[in-house]
């Protein structure tokens, strides 16, 4: 059997990621119904022609509802996402460039944040913040963050012994610029496949946090939340939870493959020709 | 040694089928019978924990579970009737002479008299945080069967409160056990409390009949799929607090299952909060209460285990719905009340505004009750039809947004008539000192017709007074009444003499029984 190379892996769940992207992005014009209209005489209808993943208990449009959750879950988690990887990257490379105090602080802190049970501390704080998925991202930023920062921090720490770099700095580069034109792109490969990879437990735990009611609020579609809502049901009627929990295990399962082909595609230990071969 | 082998398989394989034959503690053994309840309604979250019915609300399982008997007892009318007592006499408006029945021992053996109970209800004023202000108890005398209570104020609901869970009745010289076991009169004796679990055995001394289950294990379940599983898989013999939703999966299993409903005056209603500046316009208040579709959400969210509600109390009870009217659903005429309040949609976003501000209310809830959230959001969606943008708060952490005053409309589920009085529901959340009175309404009309209420002793009379209560109440917009809820419970198709109460006070019985 033919192998298929890890370029051409890359490009179909770039392609299939991207597609899931930008279903998010246009979710408001692809749905068939409004997704928030509630219609009570057509509560929990099978699916049928008309519904094709029939309706919730207050007779919206399941269909409709999953397509507009994944404007709210795959956007929120790829803010998410952006957010920690940026921050925690930007955090970890400045402590290992300027070292001392900063690097002390900054470690500190993260030690502190990783020290907590991540769910029960995002837990914990959405709670206090209140519900609303911007909370709800909040709290997993303050959580997830330390990851980005030790990993970066450690990357540029090798990166910073590297011969190029000191020459660099004997060549009157510093500051700003060695780590724009140094560091970063040397890391970014790493930074990127660990936030690929990190794409579907986030996904997860800001469904999680909206299952347990500390994320989207009513009406907002969210996979999460239509899961709590259905699991009551899932005996007398499955559809309820099937469409949000089969979209959950899509997303992650997509993004997962995604990272995994991208970290591959990057790896130094497989050579140009095994990826094209 | 090969024989020996052999041998000693067999010996393995006949040891294996004698454990196999072990059962659970579900199982009956040497013909027992044992009872396994499963509910969601017992636990630190209830404040019932533990069978002392002078801590907390304890005292609703020390009844629930046939450990502990009341003076009175309400009927399915939720009159109070004779229990533990015999007969009774107003001596005078404050005094109240109850003559104890004769043949009732607690137990462990020691016979119910006047001094028994005297010592139980000075206890209970004593160390109970509402029964003191309920009771309003000067002193009480005993002299052999008899008990004699005078009370600080003429009391009318006196008995009432006597038939209360708190006010059951146990032998104070035994004392509660560290793990909160008393000694009651009831045909349940425990032998083991927890946190989450009550182990009961018969007690064969009753007073009233034979008991005719020997074990109850009630199990406190609190997840409500969990519980129907557990239903499901036949590790409960019956079930109380299953969800609305799950009730149609024994339903229509007729040959294993029986589903008991009955009607209770626990009630979905909404609070007002008049010191939110939206909420002191009473056409804003009327057009809420005009916009909320309660026939609906009885009928589809509840699945029609509700009556819609007019207000407090369900039409069972003489001062009940039946006596009072609200608006009804009406979405156009939701909008003109808006409109005269001089709320208009003037940037076409679908919201009423007025001075640059759109109409918005902090719809506040838990979702500790399942269908609180649903009854948000169903609200959520019809009032957005009328042009109210709702914004829902559905949080375990509900206490403290009510502490802060950072909500508009508070909607929870309550018993509103746990004493089968009206008095109750106005002492503790209407009138301007009501403890619960967490909207701040004040109406001078209404605390003076509770003045007159409290004096009145005739039973006809109170009831004219709750319904003219009731009807300013409903007035004045001060509460939304959404819906009364049934109580369903589920049990096997083997079991007998479980009958639902509209009280919610008494579940195990002597008359449970269940078949082989």
């Amino acid at each position: 059997m033919r192998k298929i190379s890890v370029t051409t892996k890359l490009k179909f769940y770039s392609a299939l990621a991207i597609g899931v992207i930008l279903i998010s992005c246009f979710a408001k014009w692809l749905v068939p119904f409004d997704p928030n209209a509630q219609n009570l005489s057509i509560a929990l209808m099978v699916p049928n022609g008309t519904h094709w993943l029939g309706t919730d208990m207050y007779g919206r449009d399941m269909l409709s509802r999953i397509i507009m959750g994944a404007q709210t879950s795959v956007l929120a988690t790829l803010f998410l996402v952006c957010l920690v990887s940026v921050l925690g990257t930007l955090l970890g490379v400045f402590s290992a460039y300027k070292g001392g105090a900063w690097d002390t602080v900054c470690m500190r802190m993260a030690d502190v944040c990783v020290a907590f049970p991540g769910l029960v501390f995002a837990i914990a704080l959405a709670s206090v913040l209140g519900g609303g998925i911007l909370n709800a991202v909040l709290a997993l930023t303050i959580i997830s963050w330390p990851k980005y920062a030790r990993l970066a921090r450690g990357q540029a720490l090798v990166q910073l012994e590297q011969d190029f770099v000191k020459a660099a700095r004997l060549d009157g580069t510093t500051g700003f610029k060695l780590l724009w034109r140094f560091i970063f792109p040397n890391i970014l490969d790493t930074m990127l496949v660990t936030a690929l990879l990190d794409f579907g437990t986030l996904l997860m735990e800001l469904a999680g946090l909206s299952f347990l009611g500390l994320g989207a609020m009513p009406p907002t579609a969210e996979w999460g939340a239509m899961l709590s809502k259905g699991r009551s049901m899932i005996q007398t009627s499955p559809w309820t939870v099937l469409g949000p929990g089969l979209a959950i295990f899509l997303a992650v399962a997509i993004f997962n493959l995604w990272g995994e082909a991208m970290r591959d595609y990057f790896d130094p230990n497989l050579k140009r020709g095994s990826r094209n071969a | 040694m090969h024989n020996t082998g052999k041998k000693l398989l067999a010996l393995l394989f006949v040891a294996m089928c004698i454990a196999g034959c072990g059962g659970s503690k579900n199982a009956t053994t040497n013909r027992e019978k044992v009872f396994t309840y499963g509910t969601i309604a017992y636990g630190p979250q209830h404040n019932d924990v533990g069978l002392n019915p002078h801590e907390g609300y304890s005292g609703w399982s020390t009844v629930r579970y046939g450990v502990g008997e009341t003076l009175f007892k309400f009927d399915d009318a939720m009159e109070p009737r004779y229990w533990l007592a015999q007969s009774m006499e107003h001596v005078n408006a404050k005094t109240l002479k109850i003559t104890l029945k004769d043949n009732i021992t607690f137990s462990n053996g020691r016979k119910l008299d006047g001094q028994a109970v005297k010592e139980c209800l000075e206890d209970l004023l004593k160390v109970h945080d509402r029964a003191s202000g309920d009771l309003k108890i000067a002193k009480i005398d005993a002299q052999g069967q008899d008990v004699i209570i005078t009370t600080k104020t003429p009391l009318p609901a006196l008995i009432n409160y006597l038939s209360d869970p708190y006010a059951a009745i146990i032998d104070m010289q035994a004392g509660v056990t560290a793990d909160k076991k008393v000694i009651g009169t009831g045909p349940f004796i425990a032998e083991k409390v927890s946190d989450s679990e009550i182990e009961l055995v018969k007690n064969s001394k009753y007073w009233e009949k034979p008991v005719k289950v020997d074990k109850v294990h009630v199990k406190a379940i609190h997840d409500s799929d969990t519980l129907t599983m557990a239903m499901q898989s036949g590790e409960l013999d019956a079930a109380q607090g299953l969800p609305y939703s799950s009730l149609e999966l024994f339903a229509k299993d007729k040959n294993s299952y029986q589903v008991l409903t009955e009607d209770t005056s626990r009630t979905f209603l909404a609070t007002m909060n008049f010191l939110s500046p939206v909420l002191q316009n009473l056409y804003v208040r009327q057009a809420i209460a005009m916009g909320i579709d309660k026939a609906n959400f009885t009928k589809v969210l509840l699945k029609g285990n509700g009556t819609t509600a007019i207000g407090p109390f369900p039409t069972g009870m003489a001062f009940g719905d039946f006596k009072v009217f609200a608006s009804k659903f009406d979405l156009v005429g939701t909008r003109k009340l808006l409109e005269s309040a001089g709320w208009k949609d003037t940037d076409g976003d679908g919201y009423l505004d007025k001075d640059g501000e759109n109409l918005t209310i902090r719809w506040l809830t838990y979702p500790g009750r399942a269908e609180l959230p649903l009854l948000a959001e169903t609200v959520q969606a019809t009032l957005k039809q009328a042009g109210i943008k709702v914004v829902v708060n559905s949080t375990a952490n509900f206490r403290d947004f009510l502490k802060r005053g950072e909500w508009d409309i508070y909607a929870n589920a309550m018993v509103t008539a746990p004493t089968g009085d009206p008095e109750y529901f106005f002492t503790t959340m209407a009138l301007e000192k009501s403890a619960l009175n967490r909207g701040k309404y004040v109406n001078p009309k209404l605390d003076a017709l509770e003045a007159k209420l409290s004096q009145e002793f005739d039973k006809n009379k109170r009831a004219n007074i709750a319904v003219q209560m009731e009807q300013q109440i409903l007035n004045d917009v001060a509460f939304i009444f959404v819906a009364h809820l049934k109580m369903p419970f589920v049990m096997k198709k083997i079991v007998t003499g479980f009958r639902p109460h509209p009280s919610d006070y008494y579940e195990i019985t002597a008359d449970l029984d269940k078949d082989f």
